[in-house]
């Protein structure tokens, strides 16, 4: 839905999760974001496919280039907070940015989220990237808290660089 | 140097550049009896265009697993070197490897990366071809060309091709060696795992692919046989407990084979019984049957086993007690991994898990898991290896680096620690820190290249 004004007060406050937790991707502020997580939180990454037809989804039903959990996740900030994350070290230049965020209600405690969205990261050597996905998110209520449940990335990209991929969208 | 690589009558690594000079001046790391790789092997657009003439034009190289094309009409395209190829099962069932090029004019002609089609037409002149190669259509050909046009003869090129435990292999050098012989005795080592079942392998989850910057040879250098860079490159996840079995007590051996070929492996040390972690205890027996008894000694307790078909496909094999999330079941993760050289820096990387067919999907997800954050696009073990493979390639672009300061490969020359605790074949050397394998896969390597 993209008629913002229209927006219930809790559509409104979901689309404002959607921001705030973003945010604190932007800000390195994993301790915060992981705390917004439901305990079985999965994010994937499809693995994009290019078919000849066009009717065809061009992502494959299998496979994928990333696959996470809440115990995966907190171990990758874990390293990204210590002497020996090689690859993040220097830090890359990072940001998010969210466009087109429309939210559908399923049912008294759970929403569909999605948005387009734009990665950027630089870091020498590797050319600065631009990377645009579709996001989808499932976020629920838990304890009367909006908590993302589910992340799901259908990148924009048929062959993408590990530099593109590198970053949480 | 060990015992087992002074042995006269077992392949040894060559020298490599020992007897080269690199200059007039005293360069760091260019010693006498030093095992030294120049740079520009790592770096040069020449020494590119000579790998894929010497070694990829006459290899056998793995391009799919059989289970990504079930069915008649399947097709994936991937690389051969630096050529396209369609890999496809024709309407008779049989495995085809075509160049992916249209014998009239030279277009792309399948533009897709997966499907399933009957022909391929190309786009410009709508010459058509059969999914087995074979020219089929020719837009008013007896009009335009005659009565005497021979279809025969405008087929796709296709090349040898044959299936080990359902890896697809191919090779467009006819005087190239039988497959099962190219693999020789390391064939013994992959059946440990790829033969567990009688109903033989499958890759569930298909193949995911990225690029990265990089030379391709130092996958085939990390995987070959690199086990001194574990416990610093990746010392986070032995920090934070993910190493599984490889981080308790172990032993282990660096094997090398003709051709190129070399494997690592560890087991848990003193094992005794016939143990095979990270598999369904209820599939032990039948494991035990299909191996033979030197391969079961070899396999049983096994905490990793990794290494290179040469020249470009690691696998790696690694059970997780547990799985990698709590509650998840045990697994054994199997993956071929293969790195395709699109340039001398930048590098086209294929992933599969590859799993016993009739296991349990549970099981196949426990390890498809397992893969994805140990050995996935974006799992930090490989992030940091890939974040190395980047920064040696951003200075061996410098020209006093390419040119006078060498790669060194002397490490555990005469050091072998282990008594090997299996009688299986190829060159196996005790000790499972040691760049023995790396010295023999760029004895290969420079072999073919200064032929």
């Amino acid at each position: 839905m993209f008629g913002m004004p229209d927006l219930s007060p809790e559509d409104r406050a979901v689309v404002d999760f959607a921001y705030r937790e973003t945010h604190l991707l932007n800000a390195d502020r994993f301790a915060e974001w992981i705390t917004l997580l439901t305990d079985d939180f999965e994010y994937r990454v499809p693995h994009p496919e290019l078919r000849d037809d066009p009717r065809s989804s061009p992502y494959s039903a299998t496979s994928l280039l990333s696959w996470e959990s809440v115990h995966s996740l907190r171990v990758r900030f874990d390293r990204l907070a210590s002497e020996f994350a090689w690859a993040d070290r220097p830090p890359a230049f990072h940001r998010r940015h969210l466009t087109a965020v429309r939210v559908e209600r399923r049912d008294d405690a759970s929403w569909s989220v999605a948005c387009d969205e734009l990665v950027a990261r630089s870091r020498t050597p590797e050319p600065p990237q631009l990377v645009s996905a579709l996001r989808e998110d499932l976020v629920r209520l838990v304890d009367g808290e909006l908590r993302l449940a589910r992340r799901t990335v259908f990148l924009d990209v048929d062959r993408p660089d590990l530099a593109q991929i590198a970053l949480l969208f | 140097m060990t015992a087992a690589e002074s042995d006269p009558d077992r392949p040894r690594a060559r020298t490599g550049e020992r007897d080269r000079p690199m200059s007039d001046a005293p360069t760091p790391g260019a010693v006498p009896g030093s095992f030294a790789v120049p740079r520009r092997y790592f770096a040069g657009k020449a020494e590119w265009e000579r790998e894929i003439e010497s070694i990829f034009r006459h290899s056998w190289l793995f391009l799919a697993h059989e289970s990504e094309i079930p069915e008649p009409g399947d097709y994936v395209t991937r690389l051969m070197g630096t050529d396209q190829v369609i890999v496809s099962r024709s309407e008779s069932g049989q495995v085809q490897v075509m160049l992916n090029s249209c014998t009239h004019r030279g277009t792309l002609l399948c533009k897709a990366d997966v499907g399933n089609a009957s022909h391929f037409r190309c786009g410009y002149h709508g010459w058509t071809f059969a999914n087995d190669g074979k020219l089929t259509g020719v837009p008013r050909h007896r009009e335009l060309y005659g009565r005497d046009f021979d279809k025969a003869a405008f087929g796709l090129r296709t090349a040898r091709s044959d299936i080990f435990h359902g890896l697809i292999f191919a090779t467009f050098d006819a005087d190239q060696v039988e497959l099962r012989e190219y693999l020789g005795d390391l064939a013994f080592y992959l059946e440990c795992f790829l033969g567990v079942s009688a109903a033989g392998t499958d890759a569930p989850y298909g193949a995911f692919r990225f690029n990265h910057q990089g030379n391709w040879k130092l996958e085939a250098d990390n995987f070959s046989g690199d086990g001194y860079h574990l416990r610093h490159a990746h010392r986070a996840g032995f920090d934070l407990g993910l190493m599984g079995t490889q981080a308790g007590t172990t032993e282990g051996v660096c094997i090398q084979f003709e051709h190129g070929h070399t494997l690592r492996a560890q087991r848990t040390a003193g094992t005794s019984e016939a143990v095979f972690p990270g598999y369904p205890e209820d599939r032990w027996p039948e494991i035990q049957a299909r191996l033979s008894p030197d391969q079961v000694d070899m396999f049983s307790g096994s905490t990793v086993v990794h290494g290179i078909v040469f020249p470009n496909l690691a696998f790696i094999h690694t059970p997780r007690a547990g799985g990698f999330d709590p509650g998840d079941p045990d697994a054994a993760m199997v993956q071929f991994r293969l790195f395709n050289p699109v340039g001398p820096d930048h590098t086209d990387e294929l992933c599969w898990l590859v799993t016993p067919a009739d296991y349990a999907p549970e099981w196949k997800e426990s390890a498809f898991k397992t893969m994805q954050r140990q050995h996935g696009a974006t799992a930090f073990f490989e992030s940091d290896d890939m974040e190395n493979f980047r920064r040696m390639l951003q200075v061996n672009t410098g020209a006093e680096t390419r040119d006078r300061i060498p790669a060194n490969f002397d490490l555990a020359h005469d050091h072998a620690p282990y008594e090997p605790w299996f009688d299986g074949p190829g060159n196996v050397v005790g000790t499972d820190i040691s760049e023995v394998n790396q010295r023999w896969f760029y004895a290969r390597y420079l072999d073919l290249m200064e032929d």
